[in-house]
């Protein structure tokens, strides 16, 4: 039985560090943080959270936030979707080209992929001449601090993502499965109804989830390719700590960006059990 | 099966000068082979041998390069599987694993728009295997013999005039699988359907089927019934696919064949002149005494013996040859590992087949 009790304790030794890791830079600041938004002059108060859902400016990026996230969600689902089945029913060595045209903007940094977009939707850049070429506009101007460029930079960073979880699942499909439904006389799209999209799900979910609770946190996307009227959440965080030096109210909006992200998994969890994004069966 | 609503519906399938390459690789070539309405027939055949391709064309799932598959006359040249009026069972079962048992059993029928008297005609198709009780289970809790027989279940239940079988039993152990080529016979008998199997399991295709193809290197070898396969099969290569019978090299010429030690026999069958393979059945050998009654005979050194319960299997040395040879006991008290004796066999048994070129095509 010792050796019972020193298994755990090596387990226990191994686990220090990522244990000690996960204390310092994630329980206690989010702890600090928590606190922060519920004291005043050093009494427990909701003061702060009083003001957020009193002051339009909050709420409004609260707001901007949710849209683009969920616009983004739905955008990557409908555009990825169609990319991740095609790569699943591609030959081997078509597979391999989609994922690598799929992965290689991934794996570049998201900042340079931000910039880039600046170029092309900048007043001079790729998209106004050829909307120019066309004819479609005559006057160049630019398609930047909209909310269209911000989510044109959203999509574009989370679409890999979307991609890879919903293709992650798609494999897992028995082939023949297909095959079955077709026999006993579903056409393509019924047997795809019936049979595909159920057993993609978990792709499906695994992929939105993703891509929102990430979009929720976008910081660079919106600060470069949005305006003002696009301020996200984590802008006005960055807004009120540093430049304001507001942090009882950093600390509440970010308790308010924390708590969206949790809710989102709780929500998914309650209708359709995480633990099935991890292939498990029920 | 479904009382009332049971039609004698079968279709007669003509398969007509299928071919069929994948890449530079050809699978089937030039096959055709007429299959009788409400007959079961096997495509009995190793990997390699292009039965499930076979089997995949007429299914819809895969299109002939050449030639055409025809439904009773009609050719199914873009007909789309699901309105070619199937059941089809797979190896893998193919379940589907987020409905129930009764959901995937009801599919067939809700897919056909077929949905009035749905759940009364899903449990007799779940009755008629025996899974009564499992209607709301998921099938990942079932056993691979009652899964298969979901699929069964599922395969049957519009009553489907043509039912293919992708090797449904080569995932079972032995004594499922025999209990299910039971109950599929059985069902066969009563929907009176044709059913097209798949199987390179030699016991299982003579067996179940009333006509058995065998298919090798992309071409049909021979179709034929059980019986006649196994009596007269037409080459070398089916007699040694089916397994069991002796084949000794030899040259024919006209109604004799002489074997490598000089040993002439009477024999008959189709090769023609020439290098042939003598097929010989173990069962029809037997220890001669010398009686001239016109048998053929070999000289024969024994290998060994073993004991089979009703007969006794001799392994012996013949004209460079092994030759097995099942003797009654009672028989084969001459045999010892090492003894000298004199096989014989009748004319009419040596079956003289075209040697395989080379003999490399066995390898199949």
């Amino acid at each position: 039985m010792t050796g019972r009790r020193e298994e755990r304790w090596i387990v226990f030794a191994l686990l220090l560090p990522a244990l000690v890791l996960y204390g310092a830079c994630f329980i206690w600041p989010t702890g600090v943080l928590l606190s922060r938004s519920v004291t005043e002059a050093g009494e427990l108060s909701l003061v702060n959270y009083r003001e957020l859902l009193e002051t339009p400016l909050y709420l409004g990026v609260i707001w901007t936030t949710l849209r683009i996230s969920v616009v983004t969600t739905v955008v990557c689902l409908v555009i990825g979707y169609p990319v991740a089945m095609l790569m699943e029913r591609a030959g081997p060595r078509a597979r391999i080209l989609l994922l690598l045209a799929v992965t290689v903007p991934y794996w570049l940094d998201y900042i340079v992929r931000t910039y880039s977009w600046m170029v092309l939707l900048g007043r001079y850049g790729f998209v106004n001449q050829v909307l120019m070429w066309l004819g479609l506009v005559d006057v160049p101007y630019s398609h930047l601090s909209s909310e269209l460029a911000v989510l044109v930079g959203t999509i574009q960073v989370m679409l890999p993502l979307m991609i890879l979880a919903l293709f992650a699942a798609m494999t897992r499909i028995d082939r023949t499965l297909m095959d079955a439904a077709a026999a006993h006389g579903a056409s393509a799209w019924r047997a795809f109804r019936t049979v595909y999209l159920p057993l993609s799900m978990p792709g499906v979910i695994a992929g939105a989830l993703l891509t929102f609770v990430n979009t929720v946190g976008f910081y660079i996307t919106p600060a470069l390719l949005g305006g003002p009227r696009q301020t996200m959440i984590s802008q006005s965080i960055e807004t009120l700590a540093a430049k304001l030096f507001d942090w009882p109210m950093a600390a509440t909006v970010s308790v308010v960006l924390l708590v969206i992200s949790l809710a989102i998994l709780v929500v998914f969890n309650r209708f359709f059990g995480l633990e099935r994004l991890a292939g498990g069966d029920r | 099966m479904h009382d009332g609503r049971r039609k004698q519906d079968a279709t007669g399938v003509r398969i007509d000068g299928v071919s069929k390459a994948f890449g530079s690789r050809a699978v089937l070539r030039d096959c055709s082979l007429d299959i009788e309405a409400g007959t079961f027939v096997t495509l009995l055949g190793a990997s390699g041998s292009g039965k499930t391709t076979l089997l995949r064309i007429i299914a819809g799932f895969l299109s002939a390069d050449r030639g055409d598959i025809l439904f009773d006359g009609r050719s199914m040249r873009g007909v789309p599987t699901h309105r070619r009026r199937l059941g089809m069972m797979f190896q893998s079962y193919a379940l589907f694993p987020h409905m129930s048992v009764f959901d995937n059993v009801a599919y067939a029928l809700r897919m056909r728009g077929d949905t009035d008297r749905l759940a009364a005609r899903v449990g007799e198709a779940l009755e008629l295997v025996r899974l009564e009780g499992y209607a709301q289970q998921r099938p990942d809790r079932l056993s691979g013999g009652q899964r298969q027989r979901v699929a069964m279940a599922r395969a049957v239940v519009a009553n489907p005039p043509l039912l293919l079988l992708d090797e449904p039993l080569s995932a079972l152990d032995k004594e499922l699988r025999e209990q299910l080529q039971v109950e599929i016979k059985t069902i066969h008998r009563s929907a009176g359907t044709t059913f097209i199997n798949v199987t390179h399991d030699q016991g299982e295709a003579l067996g179940m089927s009333d006509s058995v193809v065998v298919m090798g290197n992309g071409v049909i070898q021979q179709a034929a019934s059980p019986q006649e396969l196994w009596n007269r099969p037409v080459s070398a290569f089916v007699a040694r696919f089916l397994g069991g019978s002796n084949l000794l090299r030899a040259e024919r010429r006209g109604a004799e064949a002489r074997l490598a030690d000089g040993t002439v026999m009477k024999v008959h069958g189709p090769a023609p002149d020439g290098p042939v393979e003598l097929a010989v059945r173990p069962e029809l050998v037997t220890i001669g005494e010398g009686a001239d009654d016109g048998a053929n005979a070999v000289p024969a050194t024994v290998r060994e013996t073993i004991f089979l319960g009703e007969a006794i299997k001799i392994v012996a040395d013949v004209a460079g040859h092994t030759l097995e040879a099942r003797v009654p006991v009672a028989r084969a008290e001459a045999a010892r590992p090492g003894a000298r004796l004199v096989l014989r066999w009748r004319p009419e048994d040596t079956l003289a087949l075209p040697a395989e070129a080379g003999g490399k095509d066995g390898a199949a």
